[in-house]
């Protein structure tokens, strides 16, 4: 994508970079809830995934689709910077086809999806893919579970190298 | 808008029913499988009030002599995976025709119980994914 193409994009116009101190930095407007200083590597990461899924055209899964609602991603784009953990890899965004948005992780033996259907509206869930367990729980304004599954993905990976070298 | 959720007795339990992938956005990296496969979100049904999983129903198609997988992947090449209704419906799933008009006549519907129609269980999800199989193939990633 050109610069100017992204300059005019959907996400650029909900959160217009500035050029100044090289952040984005969040429009606001009567309808704007979430305000985002995104400086995070893993906001630098996802910046065009969330420009290109905010301008998805209409019907692009083949049926009734719509691009993901600015308010979904703005929402993403909070919790995406509140989560970062220079550790891990930023997740895979998925877009749904009602406007909403789902963050994945898939490593170190878990799966860890985070469905957010609107603002404070999340389910999410995490799947262990040693033991077989599953747990799915809604969020509503407390996310602070989310940031320990990351940790404990995060310490299973130590495990896991540590096991490695133990081999080795 | 969405038909109110309702399961069609005219679809039969070997019938199949189809949900197109997009391969740019329903696709992530799975390291834990090793694989790039298919996202949960792409078996998600919309949020909103009556919402379900879109769908193309097979029967309709080739009731009306037009070649599904022609149709399933126009205008827009898409992937897409199928799964019988039987199988949905084993796990308290409903499928109904929900026909676009002048766009999709084949298109249906799949919903959650009548509690949570826009809302799979976990129990429902897991029934989706093991049930998939490809329609039509997106080379180098898995179903999982």
């Amino acid at each position: 994508m050109s610069a100017a193409a992204q300059q005019n994009s959907a996400y650029q116009r909900y959160f217009p970079v500035d050029d100044r101190r090289g952040e984005v930095v969040p429009f606001t407007s009567a309808t704007s809830r979430v305000r985002v200083t995104a400086a995070s590597p893993w906001s630098k990461a996802l910046e065009s995934r969330l420009n290109a899924i905010t301008s998805l055209p209409k019907g692009w899964n083949g049926y009734r689709s719509v691009p993901v609602s600015f308010t979904c991603a703005a929402f993403a784009a909070q919790l995406i910077e509140r989560l970062y953990d220079a550790s891990v890899p930023p997740p895979a965004l998925v877009p749904g086809a009602d406007g909403t948005l789902q963050i994945e992780w898939h490593r170190n033996q878990y799966d860890i999806e985070v469905d957010i259907l609107e603002p404070y509206k999340v389910f999410a869930s995490r799947y262990d893919c040693v033991s077989g367990d599953f747990t799915e729980i809604a969020l509503s304004d407390d996310f602070t579970v989310l940031a320990e599954w990351l940790k404990d993905m995060k310490s299973a990976r130590a495990d896991l190298a540590t096991a490695g070298a133990a081999v080795v | 808008m969405s038909v109110e959720p309702y399961d069609e007795v005219g679809i039969a339990g070997p019938d199949l029913i189809i949900r197109r992938i997009d391969p740019e956005q329903h696709v992530v990296d799975d390291d834990n499988r090793n694989c790039r496969r298919i996202s949960t979100k792409a078996y998600s049904p919309s949020s909103g009030e009556n919402g379900g999983m879109s769908v193309d129903i097979e029967q309709l198609m080739i009731a009306d002599d037009v070649e599904p997988k022609a149709y399933v992947t126009s205008p827009k090449y898409v992937g897409s995976v199928a799964f019988t209704a039987q199988s949905l419906r084993d796990v308290g799933l409903r499928i109904g025709y929900d026909p676009i008009p002048n766009v999709n006549p084949y298109h249906g519907e799949v919903w959650g119980t009548e509690v949570k129609p826009s809302r799979f269980t976990g129990a429902q999800r897991n029934a989706i994914l093991s049930s998939a199989s490809w329609y039509v193939q997106i080379l180098g990633v898995e179903l999982v």
